[in-house]
């Protein structure tokens, strides 16, 4: 169970606050976070279902590429991210902020 | 907001101040309102925060600007309405300005108030000056003091230091074999006796020692000493002389050529000093009938300070006593014991500055005796001068120390005593 733990911290790196994110939690009970690239909807669903205790109905994710940056002549790229948008059960609530 | 104030204890206003729940949230809201049009936050346009969001990140910093918002309001509402003076900013503990269960905001607090000073007849008080003549013997003891400042250290030579020689000597404490202290190059005379040594017995020795000599004197070890063990035993100090000075004194053409053009020949040095002395005697007669003249309108003045206020003086100069022991390493308890009976006198004298102060402030309004920028400057220039410092500095100091106005009461009560001295009736002593 530690070690799955482990992985769900590793999982759940950070909630996602943004405009879109709290339309979506008003309109469909939806909550935004960052996961890792490699992370699945099985094991993000089972995540939030064990740290926060609710019960996910859906998990929907999406890839985000880095952005370009350059300085001068210098081109770099932020890393690439995914994004989890988890669909709770109606009444249940994460305290995001 | 509703708000009550009971004036019925003396020199202090307890003011009450109640704001309903609903009337609470909606200046919250409508701070949260305005935060959301100022805000910038990572994820979200300018001013489209929703507040749930505002409420979470700021409502505790919000809710707590709107309890001082409704604090300084019920305040200069309480002191406007009820006409009431205050003495001092009442002093509000965060952890009491919590929200009631009901959502609302109650806040009591109390407000020390400048009792109304009723004063006395201060103009014309009779006091009889103790200002002395200045006498010749002690003309002869400050040119005496002049001349032993202005000495010359000389070699001692072969005869050795005289009773106001001094020497340059490595100074040393043994117990039986083990030296336990020693310092090198220390100047000693008849008047600096190493701790432990017997003074007479050190004076004596000291007579007549020339450089090179070694001279013992039994003693008791010292508690500094890092030797614990070694502490308050018998042992020896020993001081290994390198020089042996002897103080000459300038001749009177000197002495007359040190202290200026004013003096030239004896005659001039007895008038210079005799003129010197009288002035420090002039100033502290002077100083003494102030003291003694607004003692004399005070004992006449009677009113009832804030208790509030007086207490926090008090603790104020006890915690000072406190800090000052504990400075010179007297223990916790000793600190405490010391607290307890200084606490009367503490009192006291607290009492009697604040007495002082509101006395002074109301002679100073009444004779309009006003402290104004250039006499600022005179008193920032003199305190430069004292402190071999530029004002700029001595500005700097107090803007970042906040003592303008602490400043600003010290000139006051200068004016205020120069002005009872100089409207008193001072009688010549019989």
């Amino acid at each position: 169970m530690s070690q799955h733990l482990d992985r769900y911290y590793q999982i759940i790196k950070q909630s996602h606050v943004t405009e879109k994110a709290t339309t979506d939690t008003h309109f469909r009970n939806a909550y935004h976070f960052r996961v890792p690239t490699d992370a699945n909807k099985i094991e993000i669903r089972h995540a939030i279902e064990a740290l926060f205790e609710v019960k996910v109905t859906s998990v929907n994710t999406a890839g985000v590429k880095g952005k370009v940056r350059r300085r001068g002549y210098v081109k770099g790229q932020k890393p690439d991210w995914k994004k989890a948008m988890v669909t709770l059960k109606e009444g249940d609530t994460i305290d995001v902020i | 907001m509703q708000l009550e104030v009971d004036t019925s204890t003396a020199a202090t206003a307890k003011v009450a101040i109640t704001v309903p729940s609903d009337e609470f949230q909606k200046e919250v809201q409508s701070g949260l309102r305005n935060a959301s049009q100022h805000v910038n936050m990572k994820g979200f346009r300018p001013g489209k925060v929703p507040m749930a969001v505002l409420e979470k990140k700021f409502g505790d910093g919000i809710r707590r600007e709107v309890k001082e918002s409704f604090v300084q309001r019920g305040y200069g509402q309480a002191m406007e309405e009820h006409g009431l003076k205050p003495m001092a900013h009442p002093r509000l503990n965060p952890a009491e300005l919590d929200l009631a269960d009901d959502g609302s905001f109650v806040v009591e607090f109390e407000v020390p108030l400048r009792p109304d000073v009723d004063l006395p007849d201060y103009k014309g008080l009779s006091i009889t000056s103790e200002l002395e003549p200045v006498m010749d013997e002690q003309i002869d003891t400050t040119i005496g003091e002049i001349r032993e400042q202005q000495s010359t250290p000389e070699a001692a030579g072969d005869d050795g230091i005289g009773e106001k020689g001094f020497v340059i000597a490595n100074l040393s404490f043994t117990e039986g074999e083990e030296k336990v202290f020693d310092r090198e190059g220390m100047r000693l005379n008849a008047m600096s006796v190493p701790p432990g040594v017997d003074g007479d017995a050190f004076a004596e020795g000291l007579k007549g020692a020339k450089e090179g000599d070694q001279l013992t004197f039994p003693m008791t070890i010292p508690d500094f000493v890092e030797n614990e063990e070694a502490r308050g035993k018998d042992g020896t100090c020993l001081l290994d002389v390198q020089q042996a000075m002897n103080l000459t004194p300038p001749s009177d053409e000197d002495l007359f050529a040190i202290l200026g053009e004013e003096v030239s020949d004896m005659d001039g040095l007895r008038a210079f000093v005799s003129a010197r002395l009288g002035e420090g005697a002039a100033e502290r007669e002077n100083n003494r009938q102030e003291s003694a003249l607004l003692d004399q309108v005070l004992e006449q003045c009677k009113f009832d300070l804030p208790q509030a206020m007086l207490e926090q003086q008090t603790e104020a100069r006890l915690n000072q006593l406190a800090q000052e022991l504990a400075g010179n390493g007297t223990s916790e308890e000793d600190v405490q014991k010391a607290q307890e009976e200084q606490r009367p006198t503490a009192e006291a004298e607290a009492a009697k500055g604040m007495r002082a102060l509101l006395v002074v402030e109301a002679i100073g309004e009444k004779e309009e005796l006003l402290v104004t920028n250039p006499d600022i400057e005179t008193e920032l220039a003199a305190i430069a001068g004292r402190n071999q410092t530029t004002i700029e500095e001595v500005k700097e100091y107090y803007e970042q120390n906040n003592l303008g106005q602490q400043l600003a009461i010290e000139i006051l009560e200068k004016k205020v005593r120069r002005f009872l001295r100089e409207s008193a009736d001072i009688q010549d002593p019989a």
